[in-house]
């Protein structure tokens, strides 16, 4: 029990620095962000199919090609290695964008008339705290979250610039 | 001499004060009644347009201060600090008297020294800094990405290209679909 405590706390304290995080990628990527919460909003059963998709496959790709690695012990491992490193950038890289439309989207639910920093900041502490509930924030919210965010992210690399995108 | 556009748009919204002029010389000028009628065109294109609703209120943008605070009448600003002033001179001369009276029950209170109550208060910081400091993530476990030996580098190969065809193919079947959703 007192590990779970611990444990909430842990994800409690990143909110701080992950509402840094968030704002500085509001204010460096304003397009690209409109856009996707643009696209989660219109389409988030297609973001959902897409991002599970992705979710689903690209993980086991980076598990199985770091198993592939870690078998090889000659200058091939690197060879190996690059990939599943780039995969995992890449992972990274769409959930951060992903997690950053939803909490932009529940922040603007929230505070509708708030500023940029304001709407960041409910929208990180409100996600963070209910991503941060033993079990259903664990293994249901927060993969919901991040599988329609990252299926957003996607999207907006292919969906043409033919309907209004919310600024 | 024709008729301004004031004046047509003055007709058109009832307004104008000279109406009957304006309906003679639409009677007899054709290059008028076709800018009537083209205005009033226009005018019920805009009105047939859809009202749209905006996605968050812009109100606060050039409202910033909806409700300011009212301020109160200056007679009545200065009696309050009237009043204010006669309660701390009431506080300070029952002062003594109300001592004096809540002495014995004064005596029936113990206060903590402040040393104690400082003293308390670093021990609960130094439970909670120990606290944190028990805090620790899971360790990652040396063979976590090691598979059992059944498992060739073969199959783990085959198994990759597998799942990046599928990977493939999912995308493109997701994103191919541009006009219907699947929820």
């Amino acid at each position: 029990m007192n590990q779970l405590f611990r444990i909430l706390i842990v994800f409690l304290l990143l909110v701080p620095s992950l509402f840094g995080f968030f704002t500085v990628m509001n204010v460096l990527f304003p397009k690209r962000v409109a856009k996707e919460q643009s696209i989660i909003q219109q389409a988030a059963g297609r973001s959902f199919w897409i991002g599970f998709i992705n979710i689903v496959f690209l993980i086991p790709i980076f598990l199985l090609l770091f198993s592939i690695a870690d078998r090889i012990s000659s200058g091939l491992k690197a060879i190996v290695m690059f990939p599943a490193i780039i995969i995992l950038a890449l992972i990274i890289g769409l959930a951060s964008f992903g997690l950053l439309a939803m909490v932009n989207m529940v922040g603007e639910k929230l505070v509708p008339d708030g500023s940029l920093m304001k709407r960041t900041f409910w929208g990180t502490l409100i996600v963070g705290l209910a991503c941060a509930l033993p079990f259903v924030g664990w293994f249901l919210l927060l993969p919901y979250v991040l599988i329609l965010g990252v299926g957003s992210v996607i999207l907006s690399f292919f969906q043409r610039e033919t309907t209004p995108v919310v600024e | 001499m024709h008729l301004t556009e004031e004046q047509l748009n003055e007709y058109l919204d009832n307004e104008s004060t000279q109406r009957a002029q304006i309906e003679a010389h639409l009677s007899s000028c054709d290059e008028c009644t076709a800018r009537l009628t083209a205005l009033q065109a226009l005018f019920d294109e805009i009105e047939s347009l859809p009202e749209l609703e905006l996605t968050h209120s812009l109100t606060s943008r050039f409202n910033p201060t909806p409700n300011p605070i009212p301020q109160l009448p200056r007679w009545l600003t200065l009696t309050a600090i009237l009043q204010a002033g006669l309660a701390v001179v009431a506080i300070v001369l029952a002062a003594p008297f109300a001592t004096q009276w809540l002495e014995p029950y004064l005596q029936m209170v113990t206060v903590q020294p402040l040393t104690d109550m400082l003293l308390d208060l670093q021990l609960s910081f130094t439970a909670w800094l120990q606290f944190f400091q028990a805090i620790t993530l899971p360790e990652i476990p040396s063979n976590l990405f090691a598979l059992p030996t059944e498992f060739t580098s073969g199959v783990l190969l085959v198994s990759v290209i597998g799942m990046f065809l599928a990977w493939g193919f999912g995308n493109w079947w997701l994103l191919r679909r541009k006009k219907d959703s699947l929820i």
